[in-house]
C-alpha cells in the first residue's frame, strides 16, 4: 500500500505539471514508434527504398499495427503500448526530479534501463521470419516464444514498474510535491 | 611484517572493487538519462538484427545484390524459375512471392492486398504473379506439406489449378504450423476437379519436395529471411503491406 501511495502520489505530481506530462506523452509516442519500427525494420527498410511519401509510410504503419493487433493479438500491442507509457512515465518523473530536486535518480533507475531495452524488442513482428538466426543461432525468432514475446514485454513492465516506484519513493524523500 | 601473495589478494580485493562501485554509482547518477538512451538505441539494434534486418537494401529498379556477395560477384537476379505465373507473361512487371502458406501474414496478405492487386493489376495484363515456396522450417511440416500439394495440384492442371489450390489453402488452414485438416488436401482437389487418387499418390509420395526445397535454396540465396518477400522487378518488398505499398512500386516500373 505504501508502494501504491508513492506511485500514486508520483503520478498526481506529474499530472499537475502540464510540461511534463505533455513530455511524458510525447516519450511514450516516440519510443511506440520506435518499438514498432525497429521490429518490423527489413517491412520499414523496404518501402522506404521504394518511396519515402509521409502519407504511404503512416498507412504502412498503422498497416503493420493493424496486423499485429489481429494476427499475434491484442495483448501485444497492449503490451508494448504500456511498455511505452510506463517508459515515458519513468523518464519524465527522472527529468521533474532533476529539475526539482537536482539529482538523477540513482542506481534503482537501473531497472527502467533494462526497462527500456526490453520494450525495444518485444513487440510482434509482422513478418514470420527467421529472426535471431545471426544473433542466438535460433530460427523462429520472437515465434519460438510461447506467446510470442509477450514474456519479454511483461518482464519490461515489470522492471519499468519496479523503476517507477523507486522514482515515486525517492520524490517523496526528496519533498518533491 | 611483509605480506604474502595470499594476504595482499586478501587486502587489495575489497578496495579495488570498492572504488570501481563507487565510481560506478557516480557516473550513473549523473549520466543515467544517457544509460537510458543508450538502452533504447542497443535494444533496437538487437532488435534491428533479431528482424534480420538488410539496411542495404536497394532503390527501385536495381538488381538485389545481397550485402554480403562482396567479391565482386555480380547481381543475384531472383528468377521465376519453373513455378507457377498468374496473368499475362508478357507483362512488363514482375512479381515474385516468396510464401509460406503456414505464414499469418502471407494469409494476411491473400486475403487484404491480393484480391485487389489481382483485380487492378494481374487481370489487367499489367502484372504477373509468381508464387515460389518459402516454407518455414519453425511451420513443417504443414508449410512444407501445402507447398508440394499445391505443386501436385499443378501436375494435373496447371498454373491456374495451382493457384485455385493456393487459394482454397489459405482459406483453409489454421495458419502458424497448425495446417489443413487432413481431409482437406483431398477435399480441395475434389472441387477443382483433379484426379483424387493421383493426387494422393503425389502428395504421399513428396513428389515435389525437391523442387519445394530448390525454391527454399534459391530464397536464401537472394537474401529472403521472412515471408511473405516480395520482390518486384528484383526490387524486394518485405513483409504483408498494404495494396499503396504495391501500387506505388508497380507505377513506379510501368513509368519506366
Amino acid at each position: 500500500m505504501v508502494e501504491m501511495k508513492a506511485i500514486v502520489s508520483a503520478l498526481k505530481l506529474l499530472f499537475s505539471q502540464p510540461f511534463y506530462l505533455f513530455l511524458a506523452i510525447f516519450i511514450s509516442i516516440v519510443l511506440f514508434v520506435i518499438y514498432f519500427v525497429l521490429n518490423n525494420f527489413s517491412v520499414f527498410a523496404s518501402i522506404l527504398a521504394i518511396s519515402s511519401d509521409p502519407a504511404l509510410l503512416w498507412k504502412v504503419f498503422t498497416n503493420q499495427v493493424e496486423m499485429v493487433w489481429e494476427i499475434s493479438g491484442p495483448v501485444n500491442v497492449l503490451a508494448v503500448t504500456a511498455v511505452s507509457f510506463l517508459a515515458g512515465i519513468n523518464l519524465s518523473l527522472t527529468a521533474l526530479r532533476k529539475k526539482k530536486a537536482g539529482v538523477w535518480v540513482g542506481r534503482p533507475g537501473m531497472l527502467g534501463f533494462f526497462g527500456v531495452f526490453g520494450g525495444a524488442f518485444s513487440a510482434a513482428c509482422s513478418a514470420c521470419n527467421t529472426a535471431l538466426i545471426s544473433v542466438l543461432g535460433l530460427s523462429g525468432g520472437l515465434a519460438l516464444f510461447p506467446f510470442q514475446g509477450l514474456e519479454i514485454s511483461i518482464l519490461a513492465i515489470a522492471l519499468l514498474g519496479f523503476s517507477l516506484y523507486y522514482i515515486s519513493k525517492s520524490l517523496l524523500q526528496f519533498g518533491v510535491s | 611484517m611483509p605480506f604474502t601473495k595470499k594476504r595482499q589478494l586478501v587486502v587489495e580485493l575489497p578496495k579495488f572493487s570498492g572504488f570501481n562501485l563507487r565510481k560506478i554509482n557516480w557516473k550513473w547518477e549523473r549520466h543515467q538519462p544517457f544509460y537510458v538512451l543508450l538502452a533504447a538505441f542497443l535494444g533496437g539494434m538487437f532488435a534491428v538484427l533479431a528482424a534480420g534486418a538488410d539496411i542495404s537494401l536497394p532503390k527501385l529498379g536495381d538488381s538485389y545484390v545481397p550485402s554480403n556477395a562482396g567479391e565482386n560477384q555480380g547481381a543475384v537476379k531472383v528468377s521465376a524459375d519453373d513455378d507457377a505465373v498468374l496473368g499475362d507473361s508478357n507483362a512488363s512487371v514482375t512479381i515474385i512471392e516468396f510464401v509460406d502458406f503456414e505464414c499469418p501474414f502471407c494469409k494476411s496478405f491473400f486475403t487484404e492486398t491480393y484480391p485487389q492487386l489481382k483485380k487492378d493489376y494481374i487481370d489487367t495484363g499489367k502484372v504477373k504473379f509468381v508464387l515460389r515456396d518459402f516454407p518455414l522450417d519453425f511451420h513443417n511440416p504443414a508449410a512444407t506439406k501445402e507447398a508440394i500439394a499445391a505443386e501436385c495440384s499443378k501436375e494435373q492442371g496447371g498454373d491456374s489449378v495451382y493457384f485455385a489450390y493456393h487459394d482454397e489453402i489459405f482459406t483453409r488452414t489454421g495458419s502458424n504450423g497448425k495446417g489443413m485438416p487432413e481431409a482437406g488436401y483431398t477435399e480441395a482437389a475434389q472441387k477443382l476437379g483433379l484426379n483424387v487418387s493421383q493426387f494422393t499418390s503425389c502428395l504421399t509420395s513428396e513428389k515435389y519436395k525437391e523442387e519445394v526445397q530448390k525454391d527454399l535454396a534459391d530464397g536464401q540465396a537472394a537474401q529472403v529471411s521472412g515471408t511473405p518477400t516480395f520482390f518486384i522487378n528484383g526490387t524486394p518488398l518485405v513483409g504483408a503491406q498494404p495494396f499503396e505499398s504495391f501500387k506505388t512500386a508497380i507505377e513506379a516500373e510501368l513509368a519506366k
